[in-house]
This record gives structure tokens, sequence and C-alpha cells, in this order.
């Protein structure tokens, strides 16, 4: 057992630097959901999960477009900068 | 098929490669524009995904990691849009400045766009100030002044790009459009100052002194007349679609609210002085009435 220990060190370190790393998320979690709960409690007929859990943003939308936004502004600076690489390759070889 | 293309496009490549680039400087910015664009993509994507789950929303809604985000990206955006719109680059805008690349030249300005309201909404979300809010209760025009201010400077530094690569060294424009170029210069830079002071002003006091704000309203409505007329006309240097045409013409639209409002402003209280003395002026005749009734 302790052969197995002593072998097996940096997996066991890495493996309680880990569930430490998970437990101090738990709790942090939990923290935050506990803190943001509205503190009336809802009726039984009308739970709102939304309203329980206000996890998602107003400017979701926003990250959104910016996404499309940065998608198509990185597609086309790299096919413009691969394009320009290729036409010199071309220029150069056509002068050599 | 490679030889006839090199054959017929040679001086094309020349000058593309002569601009396109400007050797180690241009590749540099190119470089860096893709990498920033990679960087904003990676983290928007990223941000995106940990909106869909509860747990890890919790980690970048309204935190300080959405704040930061939001700074950096934000930071980012200056640099892709003041790489992209530069000729000197070649990538969204060729020698002259027009628009080569449609969607990396207005995509890239949306994506600016979108990250300052991604800011200002989180500053107003988390920090609960409400900047554009601000900006219209603060004082009457303060907007049109602050959107003046940002489109001079534009008009300015795309004038003095295009000045920089035309009317200096080797390939040196006409006198007259190096002269319009010139005017450009001149234009964004008093515009700017006078935006500046306003707007400064504004922001100190609460409000300005208007026959100065109506001054200064005038003089860069019949400035940025001129400027239309010279900039953006077929012999300008703003004749292109580009920064300094969408510009010219954005300040000239806003320099023209200013004068309307300033005007709208004048007239109303003019109206208010007119009533006003119209209130004092009755008392007098109703006194007289009520004597002669007393009278009779």
């Amino acid at each position: 057992m302790i052969y197995i220990i002593r072998n097996n060190e940096n997996v066991f370190i890495c493996i309680y630097i880990i569930t430490g790393i998970l437990q101090s998320s738990k709790e942090a979690i939990e923290h935050k959901v506990n803190t943001r709960k509205p503190k009336r409690t809802p009726s039984k007929n009308n739970i709102n999960m939304s309203e329980e859990f206000p996890m998602r943003s107003p400017r979701l939308t926003q990250w959104v477009a910016f996404l499309i936004f940065s998608t198509i502004t990185m597609g086309a600076a790299s096919e413009l900068v691969s394009n320009s690489a290729g036409n010199k390759m071309v220029f150069l070889d056509y002068h050599d | 098929m490679i030889y006839f293309f090199c054959f017929k496009s040679d001086d094309v490549l020349q000058s593309r490669l002569n601009r396109g680039t400007e050797g180690a400087r241009g590749d540099t910015n190119q470089t860096w524009a893709v990498t920033c664009s990679v960087i904003t993509f990676i983290l928007t994507l990223t941000v995106v995904v940990m909106h869909f789950s509860p747990i890890s929303s919790v980690f970048i809604v309204g935190t300080k990691i959405e704040g930061a985000l939001c700074v950096f990206l934000f930071a980012l955006w200056v640099s892709i849009v003041t790489i992209v719109s530069d000729s000197r680059n070649g990538l969204a805008v060729d020698d002259q400045g027009t628009v080569e690349n449609a969607n990396l030249y207005y995509f890239s300005w949306a994506g600016f766009v979108c990250s300052v309201t991604l800011s200002v909404s989180y500053l107003k979300a988390v920090f609960e100030i409400d900047i554009p809010g601000e900006i219209r209760t603060r004082s009457a025009r303060l907007n049109l002044w602050s959107g003046l201010l940002a489109t001079s400077i534009v008009v300015s530094g795309s004038s003095g790009n295009i000045f920089s690569s035309f009317c200096r060294g080797d390939f040196v424009e006409s006198a007259a459009y190096c002269h319009r170029t010139s005017f450009g210069i001149a234009l964004g830079i008093i515009t700017a100052i006078m935006a500046l002071y306003v707007v400064g002003v504004k922001i100190m006091t609460t409000r300005a002194p208007f026959m100065v704000e109506a001054a200064f309203s005038l003089l860069c409505f019949v400035l940025y007349i001129f400027g239309v007329g010279f900039i953006t006309s077929s012999f300008g240097p703003g004749s292109p679609l580009g920064n300094l045409y969408y510009f010219t013409w954005l300040s000239f639209f806003l320099s023209f609210g200013l004068i309307a409002s300033c005007y709208e402003d004048y007239q109303n209280a003019k109206n208010v002085t007119a009533q006003q003395n119209a209130d004092s002026i009755e008392p007098a005749h109703d006194i007289q009435i009520e004597g002669l009734d007393a009278q009779m």
C-alpha cells in the first residue's frame, strides 16, 4: 500500500488539488445561488425557474451579436492576410 | 497561367505590395489585426457558451470578470478598427481609402459599436451608472457635441493619414488634392477643439453660455458645408467610400442638428419672454377695468 502511494505520489497530489478546487467552486456557486434567491417564497403552483435562478444576462443578445461580428471580422481578416501572402509569393516567384 | 496572371497584374501587385504592407510594419499590423480578432472570437464564444449553463453563468453574469472582459475587448476592438481602416495596412480599405473589403470594414465598426454598448450596459447594470441617461439629462445637446467631437477626430485622423500617404514622398497627388486634405485636417482639429471646449464646460458647469454654443454651432455648420463640398467631391480626398467620406457627412449632420437645436431653444426662449411681457402688461389693464367698473 505504501509502495503504491509513494509511486503515485504526484497523481494523488493532483487529485487532492482538483478535489479542493471543485469543492471551493461548489461552495462559491452555492453561496452565489443562495444570495441571489429572492427572499419571498413562491407558491408551489407558480414556480418560476428564471425568477428563482436569474442566471441569464440581459446582455446575452449583445454578446451573441458581438460573437457574430467578431466571427465575420476574423474570417475576413484571415482570408485577406492569407490571400495577401499568396499574392506576395506569386509575385516573388515571377520576379525570381 | 501563373505567368499570365503575373504579367497582367504585375503593376497591380507591385502597387498592392508597396502600399499593402509597407514592409515589416504592415505585416506586423496585419498579424496583430488577425490575432486580436481571434482572441476576441475565443473570448466571446467562451462567454456565450458560459451563459447557457446556470453553473458557469454564475462566474460571468454581472461579475468583475465580465467587466474586465468588456474593457479588454473594447481596447482590442479599438486597435482592430484602427488597423483595419488604415489604408497603409491594406486590409479593409485600399490605398485611396476606398472600402475594398466591405465585410471587414463594416463588421469591424459594428463590433466596435457593440463593444461600446456592452461596456455601457455593464456599467449601467452593475454600478448603476447610466452614461447615455447622464449625457441626455446633464445638459442639452451634450450628446450631439460629444458625437461631433468623436467624428471630428476621425475626420482629422483620416485626412492626416491620406496626407502622409499622398502628399509626401515619391507619389505626390495634385496641389488641389493636398490642399483639400490639409483643409480636412484643419477642419477636424478646429471643430474638435470647439466641441471639446463645449463638452468640457457642459460637464463642469452643466450649462455652457448659450451665445458661445450658438456661435460654435454656426461656425461648425458653415465649416462642414465647405467640408463636404471640398472633401467629398469627386476630386477630394474623401470621395471614395471610406472613413473620411462617412465621418465628414456624419459631422455635417451633427453640426446641422446642433444649429437646429440652438435655433429651437432660441425660439422657445423668445416665446417665453414674449409671454412674460404679455403677462406683465395684462394686470395693468385689469386694474384699469376694475377702476372703471367701480366708477360706473
